[in-house]
């Protein structure tokens, strides 16, 4: 399993999650979000899970996996050319879940600050896999693609269990998917990347593949959310 | 000393090699290929298995669901072929094979985490169980369990039900913990207090670890341990596991020198590893039992009985207005407050009373422990004087808790014993009989011994019992004090039990009653109190228990004392502003609180609470809200104001209250994350800007079901409901709760908000308006009442 401990988290990242446009960061305020990252990052047991299996077939309306499939335009366009894919799921576990509940009864602006840290940081743990995977690829000649998750553009959200089942993820990394595809603990991702054997685009899904595309805060200020 | 007994191996790894696909539920494949299940079973048998797991592990309700077959039907088909391989062993000579019903997690996360209640799962597995029973299955078995609360659902619906022996593991971490947060302790507390008859680990980690999760399970249980370890840890790339049979074996050695003495494999083990254990089951004795820790839990915490412990007494709502009305209107974020505040301020366990006149208090007991178990891991005490809502409490409960309470009389023990011996609960035993309170020590040890020795008859030890000898108010007996104070000393000294005592009832009626209250503690512990019944939130309370526990001899180095104290100096350390330099509006734009309730107090002086809250606290927050709609401020920065708003919002109400005023309220609001959706921080931070706009918010939590939405709407009449929903998936449920407000007739204005949601999506499922954040809902708010 390819390590991942959140360090310190990046700061511009969990103002920007936090709606900051550039005003006036007060002092208080900035210290509280060094107070709630170092919580954040304290009860974090954050664990990634993730297999690679063969493509079989890539069409139009769907990629065939060894063992799973994937419906949707968007899937396809986003595995275009690999030979592979690795399904992935990582979490930073329910201590993380169990501090944000209670931050929630004893101080919102606490709960809220921590809301964005470990959403910052279990990206920051999805980066970094990302990464040590990408290099490992690499020195076998092989290229990764970003992560593309369940919701991203025509992908059903309802993938996340089939993902999660497939990965064994509540033995292996007690993540589990509620009725309503959610995942618990809150704070996890699941995602599938492609490996080729050509250079291919390493930019995560990009707005074209979001659902939230036209009533985006970040998209009506001229921003992305992903930069 | 007691004999190994060898369980078998993997399951899902064999069958995988047999052909089933990955992904593929394991139980529907075994229901095709009965024969298949049935030679692994045999082979597992003829290594030296003696307790085979049914291929049943994934067979449940959940993880069947749409598909062609019943649980019933699958479960059975499975236990067959187990029982199948059971009589060919016999028949060729082989004897006393057991089949265990094996018994997977449901794969839905528990409450509060996740959305499946207790009772769901509790019926998920109890169709199971029955099915498995009358198939044939010798053994109810739970494993791989991540979840205290899901494990104790099951356990409590096999011995509801079943009078088969019920065994369980869980899956523990590395570090000593499932993904959950339950530890090798709480585990074995809470399984022996249910009556489980054999605990232990599987899965998860290789067998390296399981020698300490045995060496420290043993410190908590008599009852046998089950060691089934992973064969090391997975390759990532291949899937194989690191550990071939001998390497597996020699740590094995070591977990049953550890003292496991039912021993099998999990992950990636197969008859050969079983094969491989034959020699320790037949070289190898478990060890002795050394004596045991006797305590009490939550899922993460084990709260030992070993010196002075702290129980918190603010969760009850006698004498407590605010309290009562938070019982009554559902409103569980205060009493959550209540158990935080309580547990940061160095309570042990939290006495937990919901009594007041009029209220459903079964079903009170049942939220609020459930709610209190969601943000705080102390353990709890269950008081009551109504047997119903004692069990509905202990049901609910994770982990193992104390009974409050029962008294000497027949009547009393006979309706409460048997619910603590059921749930394994300790007791507080009350040194009165029907016959009032007796006066003297002696009739007060004469009451105790009867107690104690009613307890021992339910299975209760001494040690499991904790007396209460009564304080009564030294106003008017002032010799009492002393009496209760001997009988104290001698049932610590005399009759193996602990004591328990109120304290702050000596002072009724005495002016300067802390005083009083910390001699009464001070000695009440010298004499052997070791459950001081108290507010923790007291000064003087925390200082007279942490100083008596050096005295005590129970603080080791005085660590705890000085760690008690430097950070009392630390949070006194920075002296706040003036006060007078600023006005209302800027301590509540520089989110001041303390500053926002000292001007407003200042205030009061010469102005009416009500023009304070219209001409200063909601101007100011007006500015706030309206800085934060330019972009000037942002979302931190309108909670700090918010938060700092509602200090001087609190100031106003105490000063209503004070002179018996009716109480500010804009507006009655009901606000709810719809059903299926566990999100709430949007919801959240919504309600907090409206209280302290003056609404008043009845907030319902999240995945709240419509049909509870619509009953508390019509019930309380109220004319606004705010409704949040997070993702794609739970809008239909937005959608249906508002069908069915519409539906019922219930006249309403509708606002939604969440992170899908649009003004056409809003429109489109007929909500009345969609609010993109929180002061978008102040403006909804502002106009449906004016």
């Amino acid at each position: 399993m390819i390590k991942t401990q959140p360090g310190e988290l990046n700061k511009t990242e969990v103002l920007r999650l936090l709606g900051y446009r550039g005003q006036e960061v007060p002092a208080e305020i900035n210290a509280r979000i060094d107070e709630c990252a170092r919580q954040i990052i304290s009860a974090a047991a954050p664990k990634v899970i993730y297999k690679q299996i063969k493509i079989t077939e890539i069409s139009e309306t769907g990629v065939c996996a060894e063992g799973v499939n994937f419906s949707g335009r968007d899937i396809s366009h986003h595995l275009d050319g690999c030979g592979q894919a690795v399904l992935m799921a990582a979490t930073l576990g329910s201590d993380v879940e169990k501090l944000l509940m209670r931050s929630g009864v004893s101080d919102m602006t606490n709960a809220l600050i921590m809301d964005a840290c470990a959403t910052e940081a279990i990206e920051e743990v999805c980066d970094a896999f990302e990464n040590a995977l990408r290099d490992e690829l690499r020195a076998q000649g092989l290229y990764l693609t970003g992560r593309f998750s369940p919701g991203y553009g025509d992908l059903p959200i309802e993938m996340q269990g089939e993902l999660c089942t497939f990965l064994d993820t509540p033995r292996k990394i007690g993540l589990t998917v509620s009725r309503s595809s959610m995942l618990n603990p809150g704070k996890s991702v699941t995602a599938i990347l492609g490996i080729s054997e050509k250079p291919v685009r390493i930019s995560a899904a990009g707005c074209d593949a979001c659902s939230k595309k036209a009533d985006c805060a970040f998209r009506r200020e001229g921003e992305k959310c992903n930069e | 000393m007691s004999k190994i007994i060898l369980l078998d191996g993997a399951m899902g790894t064999l069958l995988q090699a047999a052909g089933m696909n990955a992904g593929e539920n394991p139980s529907l494949f075994g229901m095709a290929n009965p024969e298949i299940i049935t030679k692994i079973h045999l082979d597992y048998i003829k290594a030296g298995s003696r307790v085979i797991l049914t291929n049943t592990f994934s067979a449940n309700a959940d993880k069947l669901c749409g598909g062609d077959y019943s649980v019933s039907e699958v479960v059975a088909a499975n236990v067959k072929a187990a029982v199948a391989a059971k009589k060919t062993a016999e028949s060729e000579g082989i004897k006393g094979v057991r089949t265990a019903l094996d018994i997977g997690p449901i794969g839905k996360l528990a409450e509060p985490y996740g959305t499946m209640t207790s009772r769901e799962a509790y019926d998920i597995f109890l169709e199971i169980i029955k099915a498995g029973e009358s198939a044939g299955a010798d053994i109810i078995y739970f494993e791989t369990m991540s979840s205290l609360t899901e494990l104790r659902a099951g356990v409590l619906a096999a011995k509801d039900n079943s009078t088969l022996p019920v065994w369980a593991t869980m899956s523990f971490e590395a570090n000593g913990k499932t993904f959950l947060g339950t530890s090798v302790a709480s585990m074995a507390i809470t399984l022996d207090a249910l009556g489980v008859d054999a605990m232990g680990f599987n899965c998860s980690v290789g067998p390296k670890e399981f020698r300490a999760f045995t060496t420290e399970i043993k410190r908590f249980t008599s009852r046998p341990i089950i060691a089934k370890p992973n064969a090391g840890l997975p390759d990532p790339v291949t899937g194989e596991y690191g550990l071939g049979p001998d390497g597996f074996k020699e740590y094995m050695r070591e977990v049953v020198n550890a003292g496991a003495e039912l021993i099998g494999g999990c992950c990636g083990t197969s008859p050969e590893y079983i094969e491989a254990l034959v020699s320790i089951a037949a070289k190898e004795t478990a060890t002795e039992h050394s004596a045991l820790f006797n305590g009490i839990c939550s899922a993460g915490k084990p709260v030992l009985f070993d010196g002075v412990l702290v129980v918190g007494e603010r969760i009850n709502p006698t004498g407590k207005k605010r309290l009562r009305e938070a019982l009554f209107e559902g409103d569980m974020n205060y009493v959550m407050k209540l158990a935080i505040e309580q547990e940061e301020a160095g309570a042990d366990i939290l006495d937990i009373n919901v009594g007041c006149p009029g209220i459903d208090e079964p079903e009170t007991m049942r939220s609020v422990v459930k709610t209190v178990q969601s943000v705080t891991d102390l353990p709890l005490q269950i008081d009551s004087t109504n047997p119903a809502a004692i069990e509905a409490g202990l049901r609910a409960c994770t982990g193992r808790a104390i009974v409050n309470s029962v008294d000497a009389s027949d009547e009393k023990l006979a309706a409460v014993l048997p619910i603590a011996q059921k749930y394994g609960a300790a007791v507080v035993g009350l040194t009165m009989d029907g016959t009032g309170i007796p006066e003297s020590a002696d009739e007060r040890i004469a009451l105790a011994e009867k107690i104690i020795k009613k307890a021992a008859e339910y299975g209760i030890g001494a040690d499991s019992v904790l007396i209460d000898c009564l304080t009564l108010t030294a106003a008017t007996q002032p010799l009492q004090a002393k009496e209760t104070l001997e009988a104290v000393r001698r049932v610590r000294t005399g009759l193996g039990a602990h004591c328990t005592l109120g304290i702050s009832n000596i002072s009724f009626g005495l002016p300067g009653r802390e005083k009083i209250n910390r001699a009464f503690l001070a000695q009440s512990l010298a004499y052997g109190v070791d459950f001081p019944i108290v507010n923790p939130c007291s000064e003087a309370v925390m200082d007279t228990i942490v100083s008596s526990k050096v005295l005590l001899g129970q603080d080791a180095d005085c660590e705890s004392f000085i760690k008690y104290v430097s950070s009392e100096t630390a949070e006194t350390a920075p002296a706040q502003p003036a006060a007078e330099s600023m006005t209302i509006k800027e301590a509540v734009s520089k989110g001041l609180s303390g500053e926002v309730a000292a001007l407003v107090k200042q205030k009061l002086a010469d102005t009416e609470e009500l023009e304070i809250v219209n001409k200063f606290l909601i101007p100011a927050l007006d500015e706030v809200g309206k800085r934060y709609e330019e972009g000037r401020i942002f979302l931190p920065q309108l909670m700090t104001a918010a938060n700092a708003a509602c200090a001087g919002f609190d100031v106003i109400k105490d000063s209503i209250a004070g002179r018996g005023g009716k109480n500010v309220n804009r507006g009655d609001i009901i606000l709810a994350t719809v059903e299926g959706d566990i999100h709430d921080i949007g919801k959240n931070i919504v309600r907090v800007v409206l209280e302290n706009y003056g609404f008043h918010v009845i907030d319902l939590g999240k995945d709240v079901p419509p049909d509870e939405i619509v009953r508390q709407a019509k019930e309380k009449n109220v004319r606004l409901i705010g409704l949040s929903a997070l993702m794609t998936t739970t809008v239909p449920s937005m959608e249906k709760t508002i069908k069915m407000l519409r539906d019922e007739g219930h006249k309403c204005i509708v606002m939604v908000g969440g992170a899908v949601l649009t003004e056409d999506y809003a429109a489109k499922i007929g909500a009345d308006y969609y609010t993109k954040d929180a002061t978008a809902s102040v403006r909804v708010a502002e106009k449906i009442f004016g």
